[in-house]
């Protein structure tokens, strides 16, 4: 199964409005790959150019290593899982997932034989004879994944599939459709606005904003080393504190935060250089007035929030709100009461 | 007053306007004798269709009605479909214009457009020319064919289009496999909408159809319309045209959606 490479690719709508613009992207052969950013990122334009759908101003795209920037939709072997389902309302769910395969003129058992596997693997197979409005949104998205897979594509790309589904359930289809991947091995490209659903899925995530891609990695590095704040704002719950660098040593920072107190840290820049702490609430501890470890900040507790398997602390430093999740069982401290934070991890970035 | 009552106010005034009087028409046509005292006609049988047969004047009218009308479903189809797929799947400047024009027909009074028509089919020689009745007829009959298939277009989810093409259908086939069988419901509905329209459409045929193109109601007309009334013949004629209606009627609640029906009318 081929790689993807976009090279160069722009699509600028209208004269300037700039919906996707890629440098230089490369989708290995078999990866889980997610593009994640807002609405109006061009994470979906960027999909919709890969699937033909749209055609790009510039720039080329390449699968195997073949330039098909000029071939239509139908002949790239491509498949798609559409946000709406997107399933043809005539035919039943057999009929769905053998469209595909007809299209490619498939023999009459090797459609069955193919259209039961992909069936089987979704577990919709009790289903094949019904009607597509007798099924529930989380059955007809299965549908719409089996007939994306039966044609055996060389990509198959996701839309935000599981946006129109509700939450418990979308987390059930979110590791299926790992575990499908995992599986089938085709080379995925998944769209999304969910870090969560990006995190669980995703080998590497590309975030996107503004049509481009600002940062590109594996889950763990965008979210303990985002490149700036909006990817870390993005990727998970932060609070974010301004600080000046002192000592900078390869990656390890020494860093003075506008109370005065030093704290080591983490990050790429340099001594003199300004920039933001990124503090994740889980790597926050609440420590006793007397203790005398490094890199505590001393806080005033704002408002804590009890949500059952955790709490969550609003703390003021300086003039800037942080957020703090504990342990239920650490929860002994009251409003209005200063309390000392230890910071156990934290990544500065510049802007 | 409980909800129920406005919807038996309703219906009798349907029963009362509509079904009375079809019934009143059916008592004229296979009377023979019926004196205006009696409840009943006194002897029934077929003697006006015998009339009407004699005449000569029927077989003509069947024949002009009922070529008629399909040639008007045809055209209009053949006009409609293409517009319809566009204003119903695309967005361009001026469609809220287009979606209303499609409507002045439906709201002009016939007698108003048709006295313009008449003086302007005098100008070109078309007065009285079998072609120039169907060209009047498409006019009032694209209204119901545009609306109904335009309403089934713009049911059809664009996504399918892109679902199908990515699955390796061409442009042609996702044609031909998604949006005909998606709208052909609509295009069936809209048929039997503007073949309605046609063979009941009286009012713009009798201005440009005289005296050649007597379709049905023109010819009913003269029965009740001319120096005398006879509304036995006229009757008979009616239950002529009332039959396709009825079977009209029930071949709709048979095969159409009714959101079809609603995209033909006043939506």
């Amino acid at each position: 199964m081929p790689e993807v490479v976009l090279e160069g690719i722009k699509k600028i709508y209208g004269k300037k409005v700039l919906a996707s613009s890629i440098d230089y992207l490369k989708i290995e052969d078999g990866e889980f790959f997610v593009l994640l950013g807002p609405s109006g990122c061009g994470k979906t334009t960027t999909l919709r150019i890969i699937a033909g759908l749209i055609k790009p101003t510039e720039g080329r795209l390449y699968v195997g290593g073949k330039d098909i920037t000029d071939l239509p939709p139908e002949k790239r072997n491509i498949t798609m899982v559409f946000q709406n389902f997107a399933l043809f309302p005539h035919l039943n769910v057999f009929e769905n997932i053998a469209y595909g395969l007809k299209m490619r003129k498939l023999p009459k058992d090797e459609i069955e034989t193919r259209v039961k596997d992909a069936a089987r693997l979704m577990r919709i197979d009790q289903l094949l004879d019904r009607k597509i409005d007798q099924l529930s949104g989380g059955q007809q998205q299965r549908v719409g994944v089996a007939r994306a897979i039966a044609p055996h594509p060389d990509i198959i790309l996701f839309d935000e599939p599981l946006s129109n589904l509700d939450a418990k359930l979308r987390e059930e289809v979110r590791f299926e459709l790992k575990e499908v991947h995992k599986q089938i091995g085709t080379t995925s490209v998944y769209v999304t606005h969910d870090q969560a659903e990006a995190m669980v899925m995703a080998d590497r995530i590309a975030v996107m904003r503004a049509g481009k891609i600002v940062q590109l990695g594996k889950p763990k590095e965008i979210y303990f080393r985002p490149k700036n704040l909006f990817v870390a704002g993005f990727i998970g719950i932060m609070s974010h504190l301004p600080v000046e660098v002192l000592e900078s040593d390869g990656e390890n920072l020494k860093v003075r935060l506008e109370t005065g107190a030093v704290i080591n840290s983490r990050g790429l820049l340099s001594a003199g250089e300004k920039g933001f702490m990124i503090i994740r609430p889980e790597s926050l501890e609440v420590v006793s007035k007397e203790s005398d470890d490094e890199n505590i900040v001393k806080g005033l507790l704002v408002n804590s929030i009890f949500l059952g398997n955790e709490v969550e602390y609003r703390i003021k430093v300086g003039n800037e709100e942080i957020r703090a999740k504990l342990k239920p069982h650490e929860d002994k401290y009251k409003p209005g009461e200063e309390v000392n934070l230890k910071i156990m991890n934290s990544w500065v970035v510049k802007d | 007053m409980k909800r129920k009552t406005w919807i038996f106010l309703m219906s009798t005034l349907i029963i009362f306007g509509v079904v009375f009087p079809i019934i009143v028409i059916f008592f004229w046509a296979f009377s023979e004798r019926w004196y205006g005292t009696s409840l009943l006609p006194s002897k029934w049988g077929l003697k006006w269709f015998k009339v009407l047969l004699e005449g000569g004047d029927l077989g003509k009218s069947i024949y002009l009605s009922f070529t008629i009308a399909p040639l008007v479903v045809l055209f209009s189809a053949l006009i409609s479909i293409p517009a319809a797929y566009v204003v119903g799947t695309k967005s361009f400047k001026g469609k809220r214009l287009v979606e209303n024009l499609v409507l002045i027909p439906l709201i002009v009074p016939p007698i108003a457009s048709g006295i313009g028509l008449l003086s302007m089919y005098t100008n070109w020689g078309m007065i009285g020319s079998y072609w120039g009745v169907v060209l009047v007829h498409m006019i009032g009959g694209i209204p119901y064919m545009f609306r109904s298939v335009a309403a089934a277009f713009e049911s059809i989810d664009p996504a399918l289009e892109e679902a199908s093409r990515t699955l390796g259908a061409t442009r042609l086939q996702t044609m031909l496999k998604v949006y005909v069988p998606l709208v052909s419901p609509g295009v069936l509905a809209g048929s039997i909408f503007t073949f309605a329209w046609s063979l009941n459409e009286f009012v713009l045929t009798l201005l440009v159809g005289l005296p050649n193109i007597t379709t049905l109601p023109v010819q009913i007309f003269h029965y009740v319309g001319g120096y005398y009334i006879a509304p036995a013949p006229a009757s008979a004629l009616s239950v002529v045209l009332i039959i396709p209606s009825i079977l009209i009627v029930l071949l709709m609640e048979r095969f159409v959606k009714i959101e079809y029906t609603a995209g033909a009318g006043l939506k």
